[in-house]
């Protein structure tokens, strides 16, 4: 045998060994991969990034959760919204199944006007049983309970009415985490955090629709699993020790009534007990919890914060409003606004004066200053600008209070925006919790107009310029292929 | 590998003069720049859905699948066919270094195709918020799948000596590849059977997760391994020529 006709056939016997040796290596490689792989959120607001609290939660969940979303919405802009949130919350458990997939599944997604059997299977397989209406909501089935969340939890629309056919079709505030990460924690937990507002002395009403109400913010916070209640002051001994928070609203739209001594000492009472207590400040009138204030080293001092807003065409105009922009670094309530920053806006706005008990936790930025007269907008001579203090936090016995400088952002037109994200973290801290509540967030507008003059310039570039450029390259380089040739 | 690099700059200096280049560029361009008009309609605007569709969409997948064998059809079958192929191993290169040039030139055309997208997103940026994130997780997939489906071109081409039954196996190939992931109905949501589709979807990874920004080490990691085993087997192809 020829010494190429050996290495021919020891070749032969070779590479089929190779071969398998190869495959062993990319299901090796594969394997690893598949069990121990790294991800990253590369979106500008780190829309789908899993947080160290969101990683306890899922760990934290005893058994397997199943999450099953039936959709059936139409082809209405408003039905159209609402997928869209649905399919956002798909897309964001799917990334937090990630996590630990044999503690929470990936969603079962069903169209059901396509998928009618499947549907029907899904519903004869679910304790508790799924009913046939229970389509457009996202369902948590874990160890024979049930959770369901709709659209309307998940997040608030602007519907425009047939009266406004220039009025836009939007999301404004986008609540699926804080949604989702509230059905899972009453899927593991019975006990719901019970919050009580002060009612019956001209506060607005908490369930009346229309701009003077407050039934935004308890929808807010019923959303994320708490239980909201009113409480009457005037009228009650005593606090109920099983309220984990109580929120006084000190103003109204109309006369609001200043709180007696009896609510001061039973508000007092509670605090020493342990409880959570945040106050928003009336506008003009004293709150009648000024001598508990003091003693936490918290003064209502006199005036109101005046900034100056800037107008368009680069205006300004000064006006009694605080926008709070500087942050405590170190407190719960402030560390999640630390990176992002803060432009939070209260109207009208006290100025606080604190002692060494108090630590300030919202401070406006150096150009505001504190309008004496409390009439005119104006800075007098003697009025320097300086930072001022819009927000505090004192521990007061076992208990947590936190006073806000205006109590007018937990009415409905003006709940939302960075006052809401820092009132939602104040409310979490006071009642408690350590860790710092995610505070629903507005959707960044990544959407460019489709403008008449827009869609030509897009088409002519995406159609004619750019294929153009290409054709021109290409007879350019023949050119110059055929001088050198 | 100093010769591979040769290879290489020659591979894409005739790749780049190829007049056939330049038409697959301008008909390229045309048919994703109306996806991307159509689009853009489509989603009112919205620029992180706006990436979803139009590198998610239907006109994308037949782009993205076709465009590989096409490129890479030629590049064995034909110098074999020529007898290029043999004057060039008699040359003391060798069998590796041939396909990892071949390969490397055909991936470095085929995503140059995709990166003459950009400027219509730079257009989008003039007016909008484009995230840079969204659009480097996506081109960090078009990058690695398309490797890999010019990989399995290289491959099929070095598995026959005609240019047109090598872009048909080659398109079997990623066709084939594509296809697994419609295998994920047949298991429902937490088995690992569907993990393990999702794993080697191409579908999976450009559309739930690349385009929407977020990039998982599975996606270079599986795309990697198959873009060398690929070469590995064509490698073992040409050396079995070799000794026939």
């Amino acid at each position: 045998m020829s010494v190429l006709t050996e290495r021919k056939n020891r070749a032969r016997r070779h590479v089929p060994l190779q071969i398998l040796l190869a495959l062993w290596c990319v299901f090796v490689a594969n394997a690893w991969v598949f069990h121990s792989s790294i991800r990253s959120d590369w979106t500008a607001d780190g829309l789908l990034t899993v947080t160290d609290s969101d990683r306890e939660l899922i760990k934290a969940l005893t058994g397997p959760v199943e999450v099953v979303i039936p959709l059936n919405l139409g082809p209405e802009i408003e039905d159209t919204l609402k997928t869209r949130v649905l399919l956002k919350s798909a897309r964001w458990l799917e990334e937090l199944s990630q996590v630990a997939p044999n503690r929470l599944q990936r969603p079962i997604l069903i169209r059901v006007n396509q998928e009618g059997e499947k549907w029907a299977a899904e519903r004869a397989r679910r304790v508790p049983a799924l009913e046939e209406t229970d389509v457009d909501r996202i369902h948590f089935f874990h160890d024979g309970r049930r959770v369901s969340l709709s659209s309307e939890e998940l997040a608030d629309f602007r519907i425009p009415s047939a009266l406004e056919p220039e009025g836009v079709a939007e999301i404004l505030v986008d609540r699926t985490r804080e949604g989702i990460e509230s059905a899972l924690r009453r899927l593991i937990r019975e006990d719901q955090a019970l919050i009580r507002i002060s009612q019956g002395s001209g506060e607005p009403g908490l369930k009346e629709a229309g701009n003077n109400s407050m039934a935004a913010l308890r929808k807010d916070l019923e959303s994320r699993g708490a239980q909201v209640e009113g409480i009457r002051l005037p009228f009650v001994e005593s606090i109920p020790g099983d309220t984990d928070l109580l929120v006084v609203v000190a103003g109204g739209v109309g006369s609001w009534e200043p709180l007696g001594a009896s609510v001061e000492r039973s508000i007092q009472r509670y605090l020493d007990a342990g409880g959570g207590v945040v106050l928003l400040l009336p506008g003009k009138n004293i709150s009648g919890l000024e001598g508990m204030l003091s003693r936490s080293g918290i003064d209502v001092g006199p005036g109101l914060v005046a900034e100056e807003i800037a107008l368009e065409q680069g205006l300004v105009r000064p006006a009694f409003v605080a926008v709070g922009r500087q942050v405590h670094p170190r407190h719960p309530v402030t560390m999640p606004f630390l990176k992002r920053g803060l432009n939070a806006r209260f109207s009208p706005a006290r100025v606080l004066q604190l002692s060494e008990e108090a630590t300030p936790l919202l401070t406006t930025g150096p150009g505001a200053w504190v309008e004496r007269d409390g009439r005119m907008a104006q800075r007098d001579p003697g009025e320097s600008p300086s930072p001022q203090v819009i927000a505090a936090a004192s521990e007061v016995g076992g208990g947590r209070l936190i006073v806000v400088s205006s109590w007018t952002p937990v009415l409905n037109a003006l709940w939302q925006g960075d006052s809401r994200r820092f009132l939602l973290s104040c409310f979490h801290w006071a009642a408690g919790e350590t860790q710092p509540l995610g505070a629903g967030r507005e959707p960044i507008t990544r959407r460019v107009e489709l403008s008449a003059p827009f869609r030509n310039s897009f088409f002519w570039t995406a159609l004619a310029v750019l294929p153009a450029c290409a054709f021109f390259g290409g007879l350019l380089v023949s050119a110059l292929r055929r001088r050198n040739a | 590998m100093n010769r591979t690099l040769i290879l290489l700059r020659r591979e894409l200096l005739s790749t780049f003069v190829s007049p056939v280049s330049w038409i697959i560029l301008v008909l390229f361009l045309l048919v994703m720049g109306a996806n991307m008009y159509i689009s853009i309609i489509a989603v009112g605007g919205d620029l992180r859905q706006l990436l979803s569709s139009a590198y998610g969409g239907l006109v994308f997948w037949f782009m993205f699948l076709v465009i590989p064998p096409l490129v890479t059809m030629r590049s064995l079958a034909e110098e074999h066919r020529q007898g290029a192929l043999e004057v060039l191993m008699v040359t003391g290169i060798s069998d590796a270094s041939v396909v990892i040039a071949k390969w490397a030139a055909s991936s470095i055309f085929y995503f140059t195709l995709w990166v003459c997208l950009l400027p219509l997103w730079g257009v989008l940026s003039l007016v909008g918020d484009v995230e840079p994130g969204l659009l480097f997780t996506t081109h960090v997939g078009i990058f690695f799948i398309g490797s890999a489906f010019c990989a399995n071109g290289i491959l099929a081409s070095a598995l026959t000596a005609h240019p047109l039954a090598a872009a048909g196996l080659s398109f079997t190939f990623n066709i084939a590849l594509f296809m697994v992931h419609f295998f994920s109905n047949l298991f429902r949501p937490g088995e690992i059977e569907l993990l393990w589709i999702e794993h080697v979807s191409a579908i999976h990874h450009m559309v739930d997760e690349l385009t929407r920004g977020i990039l998982d080490l599975r996606v270079p990691v599986f795309w990697s391994t198959l873009i060398l085993f690929s070469l590995f087997l064509a490698t073992r192809v040409l050396e079995r020529r070799r000794w026939a």
